[in-house]
């Protein structure tokens, strides 16, 4: 199973991590409570699953709906190994949504956990359990590997449309590539080093965990029983975690949980956020419970590959660079961003992350990517100040609102100044906007009279609500959908 | 000593951090099954379980204190033991 030379790509992602298995064999490339794997079998179990997908999926397209087992973490790069594109899919998400992905991405195989929601999927697929894998595969010859990066397609990974049908993101191996080539050193993960496996792995999110701790040779922590992902201040003390990847809003998490405190955190290095606004409450929290922590703010929607901008936040600038939240930061390597109108506008990502388009979808790819120059439109609102970009919204959270037009991330941010913190959500209801504030609302009245010193007259909430915890998405934003719906008249 | 008080100080609490309030509680209100009862408040609720009762969190009490029913025995086997 070893590859000749001649084809390996030392920057392709299997080449890495057969790397890290050769010069550390017996080191654990993941570890919790129910998982104990060397990367001697863990290179073992992707060779296995590579003989299976070359039978039956060379070059074609493997969905992958897994609980966060060996096969969860080893699939990918086993799909990579046959030149076959893979797609993650949340096993927690509703069976009607999974069969949707399903049916759009028409793979040739599915590993899951669950055979048996697929019974209503298309025969053309091969459902497969990952304990029927050892019987389908023959003995892992010698696998021609041919480790060579190009522009074919890597991942696809389904986000929610506007529309509600999920769409596809296409992301090719040089840009998952390019992504590795900051995300390996940025993390400095190595052998010895535990790093956290938080965001589910329908989430592109958990590409950075899971990516730069398995190239690099580090530990992989999977976080899968309630308890660690309940109480994730717990889950670091607990597995000795180093290295933290996560949307920053796992620090409310810890906070709620009352596990902000040193005891807790004692074994953080660093910390990478992206995926929602980290705040400088989040970085003063941390900074005021760790010794030795760094903290990486990232920022990018999946269409980029991850992240492709980075900031490391310190105890000196930190005020320098927050505003409503951090700064996002500087593009990394051949990234680059730009601003439609000036110092304020839509912000277009261009360079090597940028996805092919959307899966099968030419229409709404034509809306948002421009080929030519292989750029995205990415519907958030930045701002510039001096050096510094903050994304104060989305294009498609500018409502109108009376005749007024207004940014409801803005009604946001001053509420959450006013509520000392707390998170809060803002939506139209009926041509008003209501206020959702995370506990107990005593007075709403008074809690709009603060809001009146700072919102002008038309931002102001019609109705001021408390709840007792916001409901959130499986990737842990806001899920304003349920919200609107919880709220509806 | 610990009393029907005290018992009754901790279920307010409880219910407060669910924006309710202790009568409006029936036992069946639970995880995913009371409105702001999400996994969130759950954490908190049994944060505040740990520090005011004792409670030892771990796998079996974070399925075990799912109800306001169980929370409510939980409490109140706490402050007359």
């Amino acid at each position: 199973m070893t590859p000749s030379p001649s084809s390996v790509d030392p920057r392709h992602p299997l080449a890495r991590l057969l790397n890290a298995a050769e010069a550390h064999p017996h080191s654990l490339a993941l570890h919790n409570d129910e998982l104990s794997v060397t990367y001697e079998d863990f290179a073992g179990r992707i060779m296995r699953l590579a003989t299976v997908f070359r039978r039956h999926a060379a070059m074609g397209r493997v969905l992958l709906s897994l609980e966060k087992g060996l096969d969860a973490y080893a699939a990918p790069f086993a799909a990579m190994a046959v030149r076959a594109v893979y797609c993650p899919l949340n096993p927690d998400l509703p069976l009607r949504r999974r069969l949707s992905v399903g049916e759009a991405f028409e793979p040739d195989v599915i590993l899951t956990d669950r055979p048996e929601d697929w019974e209503a999927h298309p025969q053309s697929s091969r459902v497969l359990r990952p304990d029927e894998v050892d019987e389908v595969a023959d003995l892992p010859e010698d696998l021609e590997l041919e480790l060579a990066i190009d522009d074919r397609p890597a991942y696809v990974i389904f986000t929610s449309g506007s529309s509600g049908d999920p769409k596809g993101v296409v992301i090719p191996l040089t840009g998952l590539c390019h992504y590795l080539d900051w995300a390996v050193p940025a993390l400095g993960a190595g052998p010895g080093s535990r790093c956290s496996q938080h965001p589910n792995l329908g989430f592109d999110l958990s590409v950075l965990d899971v990516f730069a701790s398995l190239c690099s040779g580090a530990t992989l922590i999977p976080l899968s029983s309630a308890m660690d992902r309940m109480f994730p201040g717990r889950a670091i003390e607990r597995h000795a975690i180093d290295t933290w990847v996560s949307v920053p809003s796992v620090v409310d998490v810890i906070a709620r949980a009352g596990d902000l405190k040193p005891e807790r955190l004692r074994s953080l290095r660093l910390m990478v956020f992206c995926g929602e606004p980290l705040r400088r409450p989040h970085c003063r929290a941390i900074f005021d419970n760790t010794e030795h922590c760094r903290i990486l703010n990232t920022y990018g929607p999946t269409e980029a590959t991850v992240s492709c901008t980075v900031v490391e936040v310190t105890r000196e600038n930190l005020d320098d660079i927050s505003g409503e939240s951090v700064a996002i930061g500087d593009p990394i390597g051949d990234m680059s961003l730009g601003l439609d109108e000036g110092d304020e506008g839509e912000l277009v990502i261009s360079g090597p992350q940028v996805a092919l388009g959307y899966w099968r979808d030419t229409e709404a790819t034509a809306r948002v990517f421009d080929p030519a120059n292989r750029s995205y439109r990415t519907g958030d609102w930045v701002r510039r100040k001096g050096r510094n970009l903050f994304v104060t919204g989305r294009i498609d959270r500018q409502v109108k609102v009376r005749g007024h037009r207004l940014e409801l991330g803005e009604v946001e941010t001053r509420a959450r100044e006013v509520s000392g913190g707390r998170a809060v959500a803002a939506f139209v209801r009926d041509e008003s906007i209501v206020l959702v504030v995370e506990g107990v609302v005593a007075d709403a009245a008074e809690f709009r009279s603060a809001l009146s010193d700072v919102l002008p007259d038309y931002m102001l909430p019609a109705d001021v609500v408390g709840i007792a915890a916001i409901p959130r998405t499986p990737n842990d934003k806001i899920d304003y959908r349920s919200l609107e719906a919880a709220y509806a008249r | 000593m610990q009393d029907e008080r005290e018992a009754a100080r901790v279920l307010l609490k409880i219910a407060q951090l669910l924006d309710s309030e202790v009568e409006q509680l029936s036992d069946e209100d639970g995880l995913g099954t009371h409105p702001g009862w999400n996994s969130l408040a759950h954490v908190e609720i049994l944060a505040t379980l740990e520090d005011e009762c004792g409670l030892v969190i771990d796998a079996e009490s974070i399925t075990g204190m799912g109800t306001f029913g169980s929370i409510r025995q939980f409490v109140e086997n706490w402050a007359h033991g």
